[in-house]
């Protein structure tokens, strides 16, 4: 039987025109036995490749194609475990010492790590064909022999090309000489034939070249697919032992994947002890501290909670990764940085008592079973939440300073060709023009993806005929092929995989485009295949925040406030949510969570939890958001799919709005076992869902047919299961952000000062622009106080004024100002600055831009002894290099009485500019005069309006959102002097004034008041009295 | 008398080059071009013409005539004209008024980007306003370089123009008074018409190797043949020689009533290349036997041979335009020796006999005979993307005949060609 030996995927990035997975597919379609997938330093695609051949009655053989010092290729497959092991080692070797993209392996490197490892002479780009091109093949083959001794194979291809038969010749007689065996290979690019055309096209990409230019990089002809054995017998009748030997070398392999046994990293423990026992004796001392102040019924329960999560993790033998992680936790608060754990793992009381997490499962009522079960063959998913930045980073180095940098490394993301990406780069193929590459982006922008009947409805819309242009037709249809291939390895947002031998042993590691960091070749849903555990270190602005947050209330409010010690029952932070006055709080500040709150009113800690996940794609396309809603206001009775269902519902009035909820369900009414729901759950969070949810979906109807399940129970669950599948939250998360989403909620209420300073000082973050953030707080009382060179430190701070805290601005806003120069005048201000020249000599790594930006920010009026235009006439003359003799004349006194002060519309427009937010008024109060003549309104004027009321309003596009649920509807609002006015957009409206809404910054609006408190917009118009842009949410 | 600068702008400068040279030409012979139009000194046309703002107007009509988009203005300096004449590129208008003047932005003024925005921020926006701020605040801050800004708006600028048009070919033409049908008719006229260009050529220093020949026909059409050579000469008999050649390839078409000649300038060929270089054919006849080749056998079917970036089944193109310059031999001579192919012109349609899925027996019109080896089969097959293609082809040894390149179509069995 012949068994393809040399094939090569979409993970070999542009050099091949299938994935793994539709390689290992065909070579069960066509009989082979065996396939081995050699990808060009990478072991990338191997897991998929794994999992799909097993699945097929392939047996898969993972390799790789080394490239070597002259740029060719050695292919290396491992025959045993240390054989993989060694594969991996040297790819990880060769990587980690090299810039990314520039690594080679030397002789050395192939000598040390040949173990194990049966090696191939390869294909025209191989190690041999370049040798024998040189004339050292006879050298070069003997070096191989010896390395390799009796691991070695010369490998034979044709593609039907004369050219290719000299070389072979030359192979064979090496062989003969040598004694080496030989076998024959087709060095597969590609599962399929007309997967060349998609060869073709990456090879165009990875050239940078249109397929018109390409010329002779291109393909001479379809030969690199998958062939039959028929097919290879015949191109080799004059070979017949070539193809016969492919089967031996394949059972030569005895490696599979599976034979991976990952470990988690042993947690140092002191003789005599056990990992559990260690682990026991800190949870129980870490949950007295954690539990003494909690209410008699919680403190019952803690040692019988304690005992049985205790018994599972030892069963488990977990207790080394709990103590690992409790160890990232521990540096963390050693640190003095804010960490919470997310996930599962909420739902533990170990990893509450060990300080992991902030939510009291039992308080809450949560299961430990959802987080690790006996039943379940699941692994833990602890997700630590830390500031983003340096605190982060801090603790990410931590890992790799402990673990060692082989044995811990970031997961990697696969960045995949999708909407846009693909469009572009196809495009460009294809020689589209930049305008035409333009039209057609826009066509699949971010905010919407059209494929198929769609697409072709969109392109000839705008004015393209795919049908009637064949270069169309093949553009529209190589797109479609390339969405999903991937594109190139990026680094997941926080995933960490760590491991008790090297790292390196398992999967090859090597370096992220960051410095000091590495990744590995696999992803998520690879590591988790392989029950390889990730610790999620994942940074979140808003935890960084908090952080500052509670230090300065520490500061100025004297109140040492703790994550899980903030009260949970503040009736204020409930009466602003249920107003929806909750801009800049975490998770519940969408102009959707505004609308949404006035009417789902909640009034507990577990209604947030709702509130975090309710407002997502799931619960909305599966109409579960309108159906809770109605519950809730008592419009619609509290009902249950099915009795036996109502356990698991109660909570959320009979409707499921969390995933667990949906995995509980199957296991009750479709008697799913544990592993069946992790299918369900992974199908659930696949990002293609559809042929995964199918497959599970079948095996749903049939569980519930089993279980007497009526048909339409059946259809709504299977229902509710594929809205889901658009994206639903898991509740074990919305209970730690619904945490955050409190603390930001209880701080902005009694701390705004010392809230939206952090908020500033870890800007960009939330859904609003830093203008919209101050014109907020400033209609919430906050006062803010001007930049002043001589009081504004480089972050925002807040100052107490005659018991008033207010903010002071921070120099970090005033654009184009450089960190260190910010920093270095705030350290030179031992006494103050007396004048632009005095600044220009106390810092004089200063640049003449950066003076005339704090000149123009106000920042250098000297106690309003200057105007904001006599700083910017000074500074141009204190910035001028007049040479030591004429030093002293830069203190001369400027008449600048020529000169216009800058007031008005020009001040507030001269702060957006430069520092991107404005303490005086709101640009639209200088034409409100105008506006009320005109009989438009200003936003607090809507809140007065009846239904059908027809009305004009004017404000600053603050908000351009077209939700992907929401069927081409797009939301606007709009902000003015007195808050904002909110739109609804039908897809008709939008297309007439597109470019008008996408285009102005601010608009005066037409439209009929809905009951709703939404203006459903019928006419716009811009206004064109600013010049400052505006920044806004737009279509994200 | 003072100076008086004009300048047009206009929206297509490039492309109407010639006919505002042309334009300018008539009002002034010191012209320069600049990046979008052109500028031209018409001090003294007051007598002629009258005051600035009716030469002006003079200047725009004459655009009008022609039918030429610009902006035209005249005034004291070629900055203030400039500076005037952009501010409506697009319009056939006249403006130069100091009022306008003052009231233009500074955006036109050649001021580095970082001080125009802090002009701005000072609420400095036009000519006016920085007219109201003393020159030495202005260069105590921007050195005296500002002092070239300040002569521009106070109209005080120095700067002389700088010729830079020049010519670059010549031409001849000639109207017939009755239309002539035989070009054969028009060798005489047109070796008088080559004899007048080629001395105007050579009274610039000059010589050529790329004539452009235009006939005007009855039928209002016109006929028209670029000739290059490798080399430049002002050989009349050789040029006219060329022509005719050029001309029996693709004649006319109808009679003949105008004919143009241009020259295109270009260095003259050194007199003596070497007293020792070694005798070479005259690039001349190696040239005059290439058209006459041509005028035999088709101009598709000479050329240079040249290889096709491309994935093609014949990778290979004839290039006509390409002149052989006599090196290729050279070139050949340094690679390793290659098996020649000769390609059959239509391909040979033949009648294959296989056996045992093998190749065994050839008949064609030429010859027929046993396959005593053979190797294949060679596929290819590329531009998926428009015209798609596809050939499978073998080589095969006849008995007692020679190595022949085999291929099968649609339509069957074909030899395409043969090995050397």
């Amino acid at each position: 039987m012949f068994c393809e030996l040399h094939t090569r995927s979409a993970f070999s990035f542009l050099s091949s025109g299938s994935q793994p997975q539709r390689l290992a597919a065909r070579a069960a379609e066509i009989g082979m036995p065996a396939v081995a997938l050699l990808d060009r330093d990478t072991v990338a695609g191997a897991v998929r490749f794994h999992f799909e051949a097993k699945e097929k009655g392939v047996k898969p053989i993972i390799g790789a194609e080394i490239t070597m010092e002259d740029g060719s290729l050695l292919p290396l497959v491992p025959i045993d475990l240390e054989g993989y092991q060694n594969l991996s080692r040297l790819i990880t070797t060769v990587k980690l010492r090299s810039k990314k993209g520039e690594h080679s392996a030397a002789r050395k490197d192939i000598e040390e790590h040949s173990t194990g490892l049966l090696c191939f002479t390869g294909g025209a780009d191989g190690f041999m064909h370049k040798s024998i091109e040189a004339g050292n093949g006879i050298a070069d083959l003997a070096w191989l022999n010896y390395v390799f001794e009796k691991r070695l194979y010369v490998e034979l291809q044709r593609h039907h090309l004369r050219r290719e038969e000299h070389m072979n010749q030359v192979l064979l007689g090496l062989a003969h000489k040598l004694r080496i065996p030989y076998f024959a290979a087709n060095g597969a690019y590609y599962a399929d034939e007309h997967d060349r055309e998609l060869f073709d096209v990456f090879t165009c990409i990875k050239n940078h070249c249109t397929i018109y230019e390409a010329g002779k990089l291109l393909s001479e002809n379809s030969e690199r697919y998958l062939k039959t054995e028929q097919q290879m017998s015949r191109l080799f009748d004059d070979l017949p032992e070539a193809v016969a030997v492919t089967s031996e070398i394949a059972s030569r392999v005895n490696f599979s994947m599976e034979e991976l046994s990952y470990s988690f990293p042993a947690y140092p423990i002191p003789s005599g002890e056990t990992m559990d026992t260690v682990l026991r004796q800190k949870v129980y001392q870490r949950s007295i501290e954690r539990y003494h102040e909690s209410k008699k019924a919680v403190r019952f329960q803690i040692q019988k909670r304690l005992d049985k999560e205790l018994r599972i993790i030892e069963m488990k033998r977990l207790a080394g990764y709990f103590l690992v992680v409790s160890d990232i936790s521990d540096f963390c608060k050693a640190e003095g940085i804010l960490s919470q754990g997310r996930g599962s793992a909420a739902n533990s009381v170990v990893c509450y008592a060990l300080g992991i997490t902030a939510v009291d499962p039992i308080e809450h009522d949560l299961l430990f079973e959802r987080f690790l079960s006996e039943k379940y063959d699941r692994y833990p998913d602890i997700d630590i939440d830390l500031p983003s930045g340096d605190d982060r980073e801090k603790v990410i180095q931590h890992v790799y300073q402990k673990y060692g940098r082989r044995g811990s490394g970031m997961t990697a993301n696969v960045i995949s060709y999708r909407g846009k990406s693909a469009l572009r780069e196809v495009g460009k193929v294809f020689g589209f023009s930049t305008d035409v590459l333009g039209r057609l982006s826009k066509i699949n922008s971010h905010y919407e993806t059209f494929t198929g009947t769609e697409l072709n409805e969109k392109l000839k819309a705008e004015g393209f005929v795919p049908g009637d242009d064949i270069r169309l037709r093949k553009f529209t249809e190589m797109y479609h092929r390339i969405l999903d291939y991937p594109r190139h390895l990026g680094q997941h947002s926080g995933g960490m995989v760590i491991s008790l031998d090297r790292l390196d042993a398992i999967v090859p590691l090597e370096p992220a485009s960051m410095e000091g960091r590495t990744i590995i070749q696999w992803d998520k849903d690879d590591c988790e295949a392989l029950k390889i555990v990730k610790v999620d270190l994942l940074g979140l602005g808003m935890m960084a925040v908090l952080r500052d947050s509670m230090a300065l209330i520490r500061e100025h409010h004297d109140v040492d406030l703790q994550l899980y010690k903030i009260p949970s029952d503040d009736p204020t932070v409930y009466s602003a949510l249920q107003k929806g006055d909750t801009v800049g709080m975490f998770q519940v500040e969408s102009r959707a969570q505004i609308a949404f709150l006035p009417k789902s009113r909640p009034a507990n800690f577990y209604d947030i939890v709702v509130q975090v996940a309710i407002i997502r794609p799931g619960p909305v396309v599966g109409n579960m958001l309108s159906s809770y809603i109605a519950r809730r206001q008592g419009k619609e009775e509290v009902t249950y799919p099915h009795p036996s269902l109502k356990p698991i519902l109660e909570r959320t009035m009979g409707v499921p709005l969390f995933q667990e909820q949906l995995l509980k369900m199957s296991m009750e009414i479709a008697d799913f076992s544990g592993s069946e729901a992790e299918e369900l759950r992974r199908a659930m969070g696949f990002k293609r869902p559809d042929k995964k949810m199918d497959l599970v979906g079948r095996k749903l109807r049939e569980g519930m047919t089993k279980n007497n399940i009526p048909p339409d129970v059946q259809e709504k669950v299977v229902d509710y299961v594929k809205a889901f599948a658009n994206y639903g939250f898991p509740e074990s998360h919305a209970f730690s952000f619904a945490l955050l989403a409190y603390a930001s909620a209880y701080f902005i209420l009694h701390y705004r000062a010392c809230f939206m300073a952090a908020m500033f000082n870890n800007y960009p973050l939330g859904f609003y622009s830093a203008a919209t953030l101050v014109k907020d707080a400033q209609r919430h009382g906050l006062h803010f106080r001007s930049l002043d060179i001589n009081r504004s430190d480089y972050i925002f701070t807040v100052e107490d004024v005659e018991g008033e805290k207010q903010i002071r601005l921070g120099l970090k806003f005033v654009r184009g100002l450089r960190e260190e120069i910010g920093r270095k005048i705030v350290l030179e201000r031992s006494r103050p600055y007396t004048s632009v020249a005095d600044l220009v000599r106390r810092v004089p790594e200063i640049n003449k831009r950066e003076i005339r930006a704090l000149s123009v920010a106000g920042a250098l009026n000297f106690d309003n002894t200057v105007h904001r235009r006599e700083a910017l006439w000074q500074s141009e003359l204190a910035t001028r290099d007049r040479g030591e003799l004429f030093a002293e004349t830069l203190d001369e006194k400027v008449d600048a009485a020529f000169l216009k002060r800058m007031e008005g519309l020009d001040l507030v427009e001269a702060d957006l500019r430069r520092t991107g937010i404005s303490i005086g008024k709101h640009p639209m109060v200088f034409i409100r005069n105008d506006l009320s003549k005109q009989g438009i309104l200003s936003a607090e004027q809507t809140r007065h309006l009846q239904k059908d009321d027809i009305v004009s309003v004017a404000g600053a596009v603050i908000i351009r959102q077209r939700p992907m649920t929401a069927k081409n509807v797009v939301f606007i609002t709009l902000e003015d002097e007195t808050g904002h006015s909110n739109f609804v957009v039908m897809p008709d409206i939008f297309e007439r004034y597109r470019a008008v809404i996408n285009q102005n910054d601010y608009l005066t609006i037409k439209g009929i008041f809905e009951d709703r408190g939404m203006i459903k917009a019928m006419h716009f118009s811009p206004i064109f009295s600013f010049t400052t842009e505006v920044v806004s949410h737009n279509f994200r | 008398m003072s100076r008086l600068c004009a300048c047009i702008v206009s929206p297509d400068s490039n492309q109407d080059r010639e006919a505002l040279i042309a334009v300018a030409h008539q009002f002034s012979y010191l012209l320069e071009t600049i990046e979008d139009g052109i500028l031209f000194d018409v001090s003294g046309l007051e007598r002629l013409i009258g005051t600035p703002k009716q030469i002006t107007e003079k200047i725009a009509a004459e655009l009008r005539k022609n039918d030429l988009p610009g902006s035209v203005s005249v005034a004291s300096t070629r900055e203030t004209a400039t500076l005037l004449a952009r501010q409506n590129a697009a319009g056939n208008t006249a403006n130069n008024t100091s009022d306008t003047f003052r009231q233009l932005p500074l955006s036109g003024l050649p001021i580095e980007r970082d001080t125009l925005n802090v002009l701005r921020e000072l609420s400095i926006t036009k000519i006016d306003d920085l007219l109201g701020l003393p020159d030495e605040e202005l260069i105590g801050r921007y050195g005296q370089e500002f002092r070239y800004i300040l002569d521009i708006i106070q109209q005080n600028g120095t700067a002389l123009f700088a010729p830079n048009v020049k010519n670059d070919r010549a031409s001849w033409d000639f109207s017939l008074n009755s239309p002539v049908e035989d070009f054969e008719q028009l060798i005489f006229l047109l070796n008088h018409g080559l004899e007048k260009l080629f001395e105007q050529v050579a009274h610039s220093g000059h010589s050529t190797e790329h004539l452009d020949l235009c006939f005007k026909l009855r039928d209002r059409s016109e006929k028209a043949y670029e000739i290059k050579t490798s080399f430049p000469t002002l050989e009349r008999a050789f040029w006219l020689k060329l022509i005719n050649l050029r001309v029996a390839l693709d004649p006319p078409g109808s009679e003949i009533t105008a004919v143009n000649v241009v020259a295109h300038f270009t260095r003259p060929r050194p007199a003596q290349s070497g007293l020792y270089a070694a005798s070479r054919p005259e690039p001349e006849s190696l040239l005059l036997t290439v058209n006459k080749l041509k005028k035999l056998v088709g101009d598709e079917n000479v050329g240079v041979p040249t290889m096709l970036d491309q994935r093609l089944a014949e990778a290979f193109t004839l290039d006509a335009a390409l002149i052989p310059k006599g090196s290729e031999r050279l070139d050949a001579n340094e690679k390793a020796p290659v098996i020649a192919f000769s390609y059959f012109r239509p391909p040979v349609r033949a009648e294959v006999l296989v056996r045992d899925k093998r190749l065994v027996f050839i008949k064609t019109s030429r010859f027929s005979g046993h396959v005593t080896e053979y190797s294949g089969v060679w596929r290819a097959n590329s531009r998926w993307w428009d015209a798609a293609w596809r050939t499978q082809e073998w080589d095969i040894e006849v008995e007692g005949k020679g190595v022949y390149r085999l291929c099968k179509t649609n339509d069957g069995w074909c030899l395409l060609g043969e090995y050397d």
